[in-house]
């Protein structure tokens, strides 16, 4: 039909306008800046971050032209398999779910899971501390809860809230005795504040953590793939990620 | 609490500068999206029956829902065409997209205003354009078209202030307007209640900017409308 | 194409959004009208500040998006913690469903109150004039003639605001909530078709748009809406 002729027309016209051919080699790398210090906007408006660096990184290791842009998380996946994107670049859980319907990258770091507890609280017997009380941590993820019934036994009281901040809010209001989370946001934005302490070191046992984070790319990314992969290595060994990553975490990562 | 906020106002005021800008440009596509379907609705042809489908289908489709499916649907189209063809074609700008998805869906809005008036036009002034040796397309360009505009201006303006908001919806593409670099401020200071009491202080200011420009439009074209009006 | 659409997964979320969907947009249609009732009843008769008031929630509601709305009441306030604890916490802020139907309600009250309001200044004066002069009190001039002339008047408008409310239910999934959209969109993510449950679910969504209108009909030839009488 001639309507549909004109409308394909107009859209691949759209298109053409919107990128020239050039970004043709372009590796497309959507990363969600809205996530202080994982990734973030300055007030200049450019993106900067843990996972942006470690992407210009490799990047450059590799000596590829990559184009980083701002996706909102919420279709990000989305934006990926429409070809809007070529490579997820927040640093995502490599869940089974996730691996099976897409390429990831090799493991970029792992992430601990931990309690803190208000600074003062007596934390020398470990556990003990907060047996019987009730935890807080994000609603939903399954991952965690089945790390604190772990730790603390099937009958544990977990209490779920849709953001970290309104879980400590409760820690703060003595509603619950501890928060459970991952390593990077209770050090980054509670225990490095000096209000909170861990309860234990954090536990990287990969039977509650997983396969860690890493990139995600559509399927049948193999090349693509193989060559971020190898800019990866290269930057976890040379030291760079861990260079890149005490500059916003204060701390190096795990990627055992 | 405010200084953490301050250093990104530029960025923010960017950001609600391209709402306003993303209605305008949307805005005068759905009108002329709008003013066609009317006349097409009141053609008694199958041009008719296209237009009814088409005011329909936008009455009943979330926004929302139409934005995604012209940012990833014509995202699909192209990748598809292009493997095919054996070219890599680009994919679409969000900005274009969200353009796209508003104009067709604000043009089915405009279109119902728009033919709602052309069922009220009286024939009588149809009729004077013909007696004076006036051609059907003048009488279209110089009596009905005119009238049409003149007595939707006032639903018209509501219906700017309505896309005004909903081109919020955008941001969750990836534009960057008002609705997207709050999410993205509100990140990168921690401090979402800021962040959003901050965006809801400039919707309204940009919601109170387009009414006053509404009232002044209004007021012109009642004044050109002299007594009769 | 098919992967998805022969999914149990998905067409389960269907249903189960569609019905979350629907009771998101009733319930606020319920509250809405309640709330709305009294802005307009503020805005009409209640002296310099109730007028003010009502004037300022209608302007403040209609002016910000319901998107920036949901992220302030479901990411900004719950950062106050003066708010724990109290009925606005349990009540609302608790669950991301209860607070998308809040700030739907909030929203939709605004719009409703101008319905309304021009449904009481649409009626003839002459109306009133006749109820007074076979002897009702303004109380029975209100309850008798104003409101149910100003309910019929509003019908259709009612009607679509009702469409606008389940429009705008949509977004709710920003905030977590498993709606028609959200929870088919889930399902998509999956199996990477993101396209195929926006169809479906564009599909559902219209014949949802019919019931309301069959529904708008059907009350509309209710004897107590006038049905018999000339339509407007």
């Amino acid at each position: 039909m001639s309507l549909n002729r004109s409308f394909l027309t107009l859209t691949v016209a759209l298109g053409t306008l919107a990128a020239p051919v050039a970004a043709q080699e372009s590796i497309l790398i959507g990363i969600d800046a809205a996530y202080r210090p994982f990734a973030y906007v300055e007030p200049s408006g450019a993106l900067t971050g843990f996972e942006v660096e470690l992407a210009e990184a490799v990047c450059a290791a590799i000596e590829a032209r990559c184009e980083i842009s701002n996706v909102p998380w919420d279709g990000i996946f989305t934006a990926l398999d429409s070809g809007a994107i070529d490579m997820v670049g927040t640093t995502v859980t490599k869940t089974a779910a996730r691996m099976e319907a897409y390429d990831t990258s090799v493991t970029i770091y792992n992430v601990g899971y931990g309690f803190i507890v208000p600074e003062g609280t007596d934390v020398s017997g470990g556990m003990e501390a907060i047996e019987g009380q009730a935890i807080g941590t994000i609603v939903g993820t399954e991952a965690y809860y089945a790390f604190i019934r772990g730790m603390l036994g099937e009958e544990a009281d977990i209490r779920g809230y849709d953001t970290i901040d309104a879980a400590v809010l409760d820690l703060d209001a003595g509603r619950i005795g501890a928060v459970m989370s991952d390593n990077f946001q209770l050090q980054d934005q509670f225990v490095s504040t000096g209000d909170y302490v861990f309860v234990a070191e954090p536990v990287f046992d990969p039977q509650w953590t997983g396969d860690g984070r890493g990139w995600i790319f559509r399927q049948g990314s193999a090349e693509l793939v193989a060559r971020m992969d190898a800019g990866l290595e290269q930057v976890i060994g040379d030291g760079t990620m861990d260079e890149i990553a005490m500059r916003y975490f204060g701390m190096a990562l795990s990627s055992e | 609490m405010l200084e953490v906020a301050a250093p990104y106002f530029a960025f923010w005021s960017l950001g609600a500068a391209f709402t306003l800008g993303l209605s305008v440009a949307v805005f005068p596509a759905a009108v002329l999206l709008g003013l066609a379907s009317a006349l097409a609705f009141h053609s008694g042809r199958a041009a008719a029956g296209a237009a009814s489908i088409y005011f329909a289908i936008f009455r009943g489709l979330p926004e929302i829902l139409v934005i995604l499916a012209a940012f990833h649907g014509v995202n699909i189209l192209l990748r598809t065409v292009g493997t095919g063809a054996g070219v890599a074609l680009p994919t679409i700008d969000p900005f274009l997209a969200a353009w796209l998805a508003l104009a067709v869906q604000f043009g089915a809005y405009a279109g119902v205003i728009m033919s709602d008036w052309l069922r009220i036009q009286p024939a009588g002034l149809s009729e004077a354009g013909a007696a004076v040796g006036m051609t059907r397309s003048q009488i279209r360009r110089r009596i009905v078209i005119p009238l049409v505009l003149r007595g939707a201006t006032a639903s018209l303006g509501n219906l700017f202030l309505v896309l005004l908001k909903v081109s919020a919806l955008a941001s969750l593409i990836g534009v960057e307007e008002l609705s997207r670099r709050t999410a993205i401020v509100s990140g990168a200071i921690r401090d979402p209640l800021l962040a959003y009491s901050i965006a809801a202080v400039l919707y309204l200011m940009i919601s109170a900017l387009a009414e006053i420009g509404q009232n002044l439009l209004e007021r012109r074209s009642h004044r050109r409308g002299g007594a009769g009006a | 194409m098919s992967g998805v659409l022969a999914s149990p997964a998905f067409w389960s979320a269907i249903w189960q959004g569609a019905l979350v969907t629907v009771s998101l947009t009733l319930l606020s249609m319920a509250a809405g009208v309640v709330l709305g009732a009294a802005l307009a009843a503020m805005r009409l008769k209640g002296g310099p500040l109730g007028r003010t008031l009502a004037w300022s929630y209608v302007f403040v509601f209609r002016g910000v998006p319901v998107l920036i709305l949901l992220f302030l009441f479901y990411y900004g306030l719950p950062r106050v913690p003066a708010l724990r604890g109290t009925w606005f916490w349990d009540l609302v802020l608790v669950s991301p469903y209860r607070t998308a139907l809040f700030v739907l309600t909030i929203n939709n009250a605004a719009y409703i109150a101008e319905i309304f309001r021009g449904g009481f200044v649409a009626i003839p004066r002459g109306m009133i004039e006749a109820g007074r002069a076979v002897g009702m009190t303004p109380r029975q001039v209100f309850a008798r003639i104003e409101m149910p002339l100003a309910l019929r008047g509003s019908l259709g408008s009612l009607g679509n605001e009702t469409v606008a409310v389940m429009k705008a239910s949509a977004i709710t999934s920003v905030i977590t909530v498993n709606d028609l959209m959200g929870g088919a969109r889930r399902v998509g993510d999956i199996w990477l078709e993101p396209l195929t449950p926006l169809l479906v679910v564009g599909f559902v969504y219209l014949l949802m748009v019919m019931g309301i209108d069959y529904a708008v009909a059907r009350l509309r030839a209710l004897p107590l809406m006038g049905g018999g009488m000339a339509q407007r």
